[in-house]
């Protein structure tokens, strides 16, 4: 079975096993290391994607059911050499530690911006609720989050500083 | 993708585009082979150490699958309806408050916009669905599609025969009637959210014009590995004045109808214990519901 599929913005094709998770394919046949393999159930968020638009967790989407899909990874989150809005508000609170939660931290949270530009900081939270971090206690992330309320385009927004 | 009968289909995946042609499918394949809703339970198949070499059906092609209907006197749901589509399309709609928490609430985001209705019934061995109790409670019932015919069957009816029918027929459509009632979902987590909870409890209620409960309906989950009617509260519960009735304290009496389970999120006794807890927050969320509609 050959699976056709978009992957940021690229044609691509896979032609392994279609059961093979989309996170085992972006990993380990497609190089794109960004985004990260931790649970591998669910749970974590690590591993979150953009598929057509909508942030799912890839070690839970088989390849073969993407045929046509648009996959957007963290890699593709931002134009090469540029943050998008919230990768650099991360980086401006100072955020990230480790760094193995962040991909998808950072594809969670831009499509939930990107629907909600204007968020409580429980609805942050409530949308955070399957991205866990072990290093931050995630209150800097959330404030990095509420430091952009207004913003209507997250994605592929040339970073701009943002002062609270 | 072309499909001959009884013959097996080469790839291991195989997208189907119609209810027919899945159940072709599956015919051919055999007793290894599984239909493929979400992904959510079967994807995690290696954490569970169990093999993944089973063909897969997926039915994510089928449009007729993916509809929501919303009458008056009932919603009718296809059975790869997500839990975030579902929970989107329940905005509002007050005596369906409990399915919108149900759907709303369960795992996390991300899970939530893959895991379908009908996944959540038919996973057998999930003890901790959140959709499923909930859909008893509401006593719904479910069109199930074979190679021969269709049928509906109480969901209940269902859940206690799944296991003989899964390769021969296929969830289509779930209907949950709309009786005016009020309904209410309560989960108990270890965390905040993002978990399978220790327990669950749904409840479809109604009350007389005077505030005593004349109705309910009470299914519990996850404290045993398949949901169940708590019979005994329901059966003490109808009569009472809800403004003066303690319900933890009468849930208490009829916790040991569960023969709790013990698993590594948490011990038996502890899921029995948070049951009257989950009870009172139930019914307080209904009563204030009612009160709300007779202002």
């Amino acid at each position: 079975m050959t699976v056709s599929l978009a992957i940021n913005g690229d044609a691509s094709t896979y032609e392994g096993d279609p059961r093979t998770s989309l996170l085992d394919a972006l990993r380990s046949h497609f190089r794109l290391t960004g985004t990260k393999a931790v649970c591998t159930e669910g749970f974590c968020g690590a591993c979150t994607v953009h598929v057509n638009g909508k942030p799912i967790m890839a070690c839970l989407q088989p390849i073969g059911v993407l045929d046509g899909a648009e996959i957007t990874t963290i890699e593709g989150i931002a134009p090469i050499d540029e943050l998008n809005a919230i990768q650099q508000a991360f980086e401006d609170f100072d955020v990230v530690q480790c760094g193995m939660c962040f991909p998808g931290m950072v594809m969670s949270l831009s499509a939930f911006l990107k629907e909600n530009p204007h968020p409580g900081r429980d609805d942050v939270k409530a949308a955070m609720t399957g991205n866990i971090c072990r290093c931050t206690g995630y209150e800097r992330i959330i404030d990095a989050l509420m430091s952009l309320q207004g913003l209507e385009q997250v994605s592929s927004q040339k970073s701009e500083k943002v002062t609270r | 993708m072309q499909t001959t009968p009884d013959k097996i289909p080469s790839s291991p995946l195989v997208l189907a585009n119609s209810v027919d042609e899945a159940l072709t499918v599956l015919k051919s394949a055999g007793p290894n082979s599984a239909l493929l809703a979400g992904g959510t339970w079967l994807m995690r198949a290696k954490a569970r150490q169990e093999p993944m070499d089973q063909l897969l059906v997926s039915l994510s092609r089928i449009k007729e699958l993916q509809t929501i209907e919303i009458n008056e006197d009932a919603i009718n749901l296809g059975s790869m309806v997500t839990h975030d589509s579902l929970s989107k399309a329940l905005v509002g709609l007050k005596d369906l408050a409990g399915l919108f928490q149900a759907a709303n609430k369960s795992a996390n985001p991300a899970v939530r916009r893959m895991a379908t209705i009908g996944g959540n019934i038919c996973t057998t061995d999930f003890p901790a669905a959140d959709i499923l109790p909930m859909l008893l409670s509401l006593e719904a019932t479910v069109k199930l599609q074979s190679l021969s015919g269709s049928r509906n069957i109480p969901l209940a009816e269902f859940v206690a025969n799944a296991r003989q029918s899964m390769n021969e027929e296929l969830i289509t459509n779930i209907h949950i009637p709309r009786c005016g009632r009020f309904s209410s979902h309560r989960r108990m987590l270890m965390r905040k959210a993002g978990e399978y909870p220790v327990a669950n409890l749904s409840l479809c209620t109604d009350f007389d014009p005077t505030g005593i409960v004349n109705y309910a309906r009470i299914v519990v989950g996850s404290v045993e590995t398949r949901p169940k009617h708590w019979i005994g509260l329901e059966r003490a519960i109808v009569g009472a004045h809800i403004a003066t009735t303690d319900v933890k304290a009468l849930a208490m009496s009829y916790v040991d109808e569960f023969d709790a389970r013990d698993d590594t999120d948490a011990p038996g006794w502890y899921r029995k214990r948070m049951l009257p807890v989950l009870a009172a927050r139930a019914f307080q969320g209904a009563a204030s519901e009612y009160n709300r509609s007779t202002r």
